[in-house]
Parts: structure tokens; C-alpha cells; sequence
């Protein structure tokens, strides 16, 4: 918070308008999650747990953002790779004991949509993730999103759960 | 019942938790104003706290400078958006980063009468 005296208001806007740094940007804001950033590397050598790579944890807005502005957007990565963002400790598979018994929300999109909708729809679902801003919050474990191989993009949010490419269980939950 | 599971949750009556906090000595009181002996008057709510951003202002933050900061970890080429030059090539800086913040909080400077 910024306060401006009468007697030095001149002298206040001067060093304000060189600075100009705003103090929320001065500090970095804590989530109420620890979340992890996990990456599909489609590597025909390697099992599909093997692929599965945690590569970072997040627990600040700031923190999110440096990883956000340098990695590529979803639409950009090549076919077979995929992004999960999940609370830290849960992994980004069914088998996690987490996801077990949960069940998942399924955004497909239309090729043509991989420009337009795709990487709005991935951020805003991180945001709505790690902002808790969803309904049950507790209940939500993470998110995924993947570029199929059909031509089509997927998009996932799960609540409590977590989908697997080539899993069975993938197939009863989509809508 | 007639109402939704989510309304009913919602009007679930709770009482405010409450802890009487004993003062023995004035260096026990802080030293800010707007803190009261024991954590702030609002840390506690109904159910727990919890920390919940606008994404309105969790996009403002996405330009703060230590946002534009490489991220530490090591990632894998795929991922990086320029490969040639992951480290050295930053996101160009925003324009107008003042005026861009949609958050105006810190813009409601209140001038003192003396």
C-alpha cells in the first residue's frame, strides 16, 4: 500500500513513476496445493510409466507463471506428448490410490479447435485448479491435457481421478 | 428434501472459532496495527481458510518480473518453447505493465490530511 502525504506528494509521485513496481508484484503468492508438473514423453522405447516424468513442483502463482511462459502451450507440443498438472503426491494415473475410486471430466476438441480453444481451455482449467476456485476443491485432483493421436484434442480435468492413454478405464468415463 | 446438496451444505449453521489469546507482557502485542495479539482478527473462518486467487488476478501476476523468471528445474527440450536458446531468450517483456493490471488494488492510494 502506497501512502501519499500532502506536504510530499511531489516527492512520492517522483520515485513512483521511476520505480513503478506495483507491490503485488514485489512478492510471490502462496497456493493453498503444493502441485507437480508432469510430462508425457511418447518414447516408443519406454513403458508408459517410464514416459510419465514428474519434472517440477509449484506452490506459488509466480512459480507457476516462470514454468507457464517457458514451456511450450499445449497446441504446440507434438502429437503423443501431454501435460498433467496434479497435487504433489498424487500421480497422474489410475492406479493412484487418490484417483482409484474417482471418475473424470472429458473436454474433446475438434483439430480446428487446437488453435483457438485449446491452450485457453488448458490455462483456464490450471487456474481454476490451483486457484481453488472449483466447487469441491478437496475432491479434485489435478488435470491433464493431451494431444491424441487420432487427429483429435483431448482435454481432460479429473475429479479425483486421472486418466491413462492406453487404459481400459479410460473409455467408460468418456462422454 | 427439496434442496440441492449444495445448498443445504450451505446453510448448515457453524460457529465462528474463537481462542482467547492471554496478554502478560506489552512486548506480547504486535507491532503492527492491523494484527491483533495471536494472528489477524480474519485468520480464521467458518470450516478453515483456504487460499483462493480470481483467475482475473492470478493473469495480472503473470507479468510481474518474477514471473518472466526462467523456472529453476530442468525441462526437457520438447517442452521448451525455443530450444536453440532455452536460457538466454526471455518472453518479451509486456507493455504498459501498469496499466495492464486488472487488479487495482494497489491503486487505491488514499491521500492524509495532516
Amino acid at each position: 500500500m502506497t501512502c501519499v502525504f500532502k506536504g510530499t506528494a511531489a516527492a512520492e509521485t517522483k520515485t513512483n513513476s521511476t520505480t513503478e513496481v506495483p507491490p503485488e508484484f514485489l512478492i510471490k503468492h502462496p497456493l493453498q496445493n503444493t502441485w507437480s508438473l508432469w510430462f508425457y514423453d511418447n518414447d516408443r522405447n519406454k513403458t508408459w510409466e517410464e514416459n510419465l516424468i514428474e519434472l517440477t513442483t509449484f506452490d506459488t502463482v509466480e512459480d507457476f507463471w516462470r514454468l507457464y511462459h517457458h514451456i511450450k502451450l499445449p497446441s504446440e507440443l507434438r502429437q503423443g506428448h501431454d501435460y498433467a498438472v496434479f497435487k504433489q503426491g498424487i500421480r497422474p494415473m489410475w492406479e493412484d490410490d487418490a484417483n482409484k475410486m474417482g471418475g473424470r471430466w472429458l473436454v474433446s476438441l475438434e483439430k480446428k479447435q487446437r488453435n483457438s480453444d485449446l491452450d485457453r481451455f488448458w490455462l483456464d482449467t490450471v487456474l481454476l485448479l490451483i486457484g481453488e476456485n472449483f466447487e469441491n476443491p478437496d475432491e479434485i485432483c489435478g488435470a491433464v491435457v493431451n494431444l491424441g493421436i487420432h487427429g483429435k484434442v483431448g482435454f481432460q480435468v479429473h475429479r479425483d481421478t486421472m486418466v491413462k492413454h492406453s487404459s481400459a478405464t479410460k473409455n467408460l468415463y468418456t462422454v | 428434501m427439496s434442496a440441492s446438496p449444495i445448498a443445504r451444505a450451505a446453510t448448515i449453521s457453524q460457529s465462528i472459532p474463537s481462542r482467547r489469546v492471554m496478554i502478560t507482557d506489552p512486548s506480547q502485542m504486535p507491532d503492527v496495527y492491523s494484527s491483533t495479539p495471536g494472528g489477524t482478527l480474519y485468520s480464521t473462518t467458518p470450516g478453515g481458510t483456504r487460499i483462493v486467487y480470481e483467475r482475473s488476478f492470478m493473469m495480472s501476476l503473470s507479468k510481474s518480473p518474477i514471473s518472466q523468471t526462467p523456472p529453476k528445474c530442468a525441462l526437457p527440450a520438447a517442452m521448451l518453447k525455443n530450444p536453440a536458446g532455452p536460457v538466454t531468450v526471455l518472453p518479451t517483456p509486456q507493455k504498459n505493465r501498469s496499466n495492464s493490471i486488472s487488479f487495482d488494488e494497489s491503486q487505491e492510494t488514499f491521500s492524509m490530511d495532516l
